[in-house]
């Protein structure tokens, strides 16, 4: 350490920033078919077609709104990506390593990304049939699906 | 003592005129658990497009680039939430970027869409803002926004900007309200007269029929400035839509002028330093030759009671325009009153009064859209809408929302949307049966002043229909 450098403070900060997360109400409706139904819904546009998960309030191509426009989606999909999580860090949901997937459920047009587990990770392979795994308790997050599994 | 070189003081130039083509908002509240923020943008959308009898559909399919303001996005953890709404939006592939100048992030939105347009790069862009201060308790709100404050010198004295408020607010009483306890009766005043004209916006927040003698004895959060001094916390967005003279006129009938500057200070008061007071289009040096034998203490400028940002946005702003003397050639403005004290302040800052003498404006009556003095409208009225204090502050709508008030205003279609009783009951609420009319009748131009910190953003946007152009004034 120089001279100049000596006298350098340091101050230990934190800025803790507990917050309250909105889901809103077609995000709640949502999460709450997870949790007490085990049925995944999506949202669909009757001018496009497009099959919306998560869902969302209005079309954002067609300004539709399509808040009522509930459809129940298969608990199986297949694995359109993946990755396997190797590092360990306490933000991650789980301990590596661990599959992160793109997950095309049935009557879906777009994929969501999810855990994949059951399986061993040098196995999964793009197409893989997989179901959801619900959560048994209340965590009313994605986690509401606890992982997804390959359906064999 | 600082003196400006030429360049500094060069008035912007647009490459061609940029019109306001209409605008939009949600409604604005405290919180707002049952919508996700994306749904208050797309509110804020759907009505900009139903002003000018489009689709939404139809509108996005003009705008070419996106200009989006949002301030605190460390509350929700989610940041570059410019992306999420976006996305949203179905804007995509545009070019997008976020624009964050603290409480003045509405308007630098503007001015950064106004710009995208005069300078030919686009000729429709979007500037939407939003809010989501309900994430957070209010205390807690109060403290991360003032994280927006000096961390290395300010901040660990008090995480609350009322306090570095209060301390210009000190000052300023001191030299011109002369200690005098009339002038914080003038303060409170602006306090009523806003919360009582946000009880008429379907959109506000906070309207409240209350008087003098309540604000003066709602709680001290820090002297002199009391609860109902300040201005509100809210949930809600806004939104803008510019083009050029071709691509406006196609869109809509009736576009407006638009012409945005901005201005910047100090982010600590305490580092200002002495300089000649920039002067307005109508003020001269005499204006100002005796000041501190009239107000003694006031000889320094801009001292601690001053918003220099404001002045010099306004510098530009008039100059573009073609603003002379605002009172004579403006007929409304839109002002950030983030408290009662910033807002008298304000007045002398934008030359609605000389500085000084900012209270005579709210003292007169000409403040009011009818002066309670003479029963006549008012010289020119501020804050029709309620302002930050009655009607809303979303930090990255503000604004956006105070130019849509001006919009409607100048278009004379305020009542038509304020005074829409399905509008009132969309919102939950219901049209007061004292509902007052708040039109500036015949309003042709209007000033909005969109103001971060104790001072250290400030826009100012002027609109003016192109039938009632200034001299002077570039298109
Ligand atoms: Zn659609």
């Amino acid at each position: 350490m120089t001279e100049e450098n000596k006298h350098c403070y340091i101050k230990e900060g934190k800025l803790a920033l507990p917050y309250q997360y909105f889901a809103g109400r077609i995000g709640s409706k949502f999460l709450v078919s997870l949790r007490d139904k085990k049925k995944i819904l999506g949202v669909k546009c009757e001018k496009c077609g497009k099959v919306f998960i998560p869902p969302r309030k209005t079309c954002e191509r067609c300004f539709e709104d399509i808040s009522e426009k509930w459809v129940e989606l298969s608990n199986e999909g297949e694995v359109t990506n993946f990755t396997v999580v190797r590092t360990d860090d306490k933000h991650h949901p789980r301990k590596a390593p661990y599959v992160l997937a793109m997950i095309k459920l049935g009557g879906a047009d777009t994929p969501i990304a999810h855990i994949l587990g059951g399986v061993d990770p040098d196995s999964v392979k793009i197409g893989m049939k997989v179901k959801a795994v619900f959560a048994d308790k209340a965590v009313n997050t994605m986690l509401q699906i606890d992982r997804f599994e390959p359906v064999n | 003592m600082i003196k400006f070189s030429k360049q500094q003081l060069k008035i912007p130039k647009m490459m061609r005129p940029v019109y306001l083509v209409t605008g939009g908002m949600s409604e604005f509240r405290r919180a707002f658990p049952e919508k996700r923020t994306e749904e208050l943008c797309v509110e804020a959308l759907t009505m900009a497009a139903e002003m000018i009898n489009m689709s939404p559909a139809e509108l996005k399919s003009y705008i070419h680039t996106c200009y989006y303001g949002h301030f605190a996005d460390h509350f929700g953890d989610q940041l570059l939430g410019e992306s999420v709404i976006h996305d949203r939006l179905g804007l995509d592939p545009l070019g997008n970027i976020g624009v964050k100048t603290g409480g003045a992030t509405g308007g630098s939105t503007l001015w950064e869409a106004v710009k995208a347009v005069a300078s030919g790069y686009s000729d429709c862009a979007l500037a939407l803002g939003w809010e989501r201060m309900d994430e957070v308790p209010t205390d807690e709100g109060n403290h991360l926004i003032s994280c927006a404050a000096d961390k290395d010198w300010e901040t660990p004295l008090g995480h609350i900007y009322t306090g570095y408020y209060a301390v210009m607010a000190q000052k300023y009483w001191q030299v011109y309200g002369k200690s005098e306890d009339s002038f914080r009766k003038t303060m409170a005043e602006i306090a009523v007269k806003n919360r009582g004209y946000a009880y008429h916006n379907p959109f506000a927040q906070g309207g409240m029929k209350i008087t003098v003698e309540d604000v003066l004895k709602s709680p001290v959060v820090a002297y002199p400035l009391r609860a109902l001094d300040a201005c509100l916390m809210s949930v809600g967005s806004a939104c803008c839509i510019v083009a050029d003279e071709k691509t406006a006129f196609k869109m809509c009938k009736n576009p407006l002028l638009v012409y945005v500057a901005a201005g910047t200070h100090t982010l600590r008061p305490a580092d200002r330093r002495d300089m000649e007071i920039p002067l307005l289009p109508n003020e001269t040096k005499n204006t100002y030759k005796d000041l501190d034998k009239r107000f003694p203490g006031g000889e320094l400028y801009p001292g601690f009671t001053g918003f220099l940002a404001a002045r010099m946005a306004c510098y530009y702003a008039y100059r573009m325009a073609g603003v002379y003397d605002p009172c004579e050639d403006l007929d409304l403005v839109e002002l950030h009153d983030a408290f009662t004290i910033s807002d008298i302040q304000s007045y002398e800052d934008v030359g609605i009064r000389p500085y000084g003498e900012g209270r005579t404006y709210v003292e007169s009556g000409d403040c009011y859209v009818t002066n309670p003095k003479t029963g006549k409208p008012g010289k020119l009225p501020a804050n029709p809408s309620g302002g930050l204090i009655g009607c809303m502050h979303a930090v990255g709508a503000t604004g956006l929302m105070q130019v849509c008030e001006l919009m409607l205003q100048i278009w004379g279609r305020h009542a038509e949307v304020h005074g829409d009783a399905k509008r009132w009951k969309s919102f939950g609420k219901t049209k007061p049966k004292d509902w007052k009319d708040l039109q500036v009748k015949g309003a042709k131009r209007g000033l909005a002043i969109s103001h971060a910190g104790v001072g250290s953003h400030v826009t100012a946007t002027i609109l003016v229909d192109p039938k009632h152009q200034l001299k002077g004034g570039k298109a």
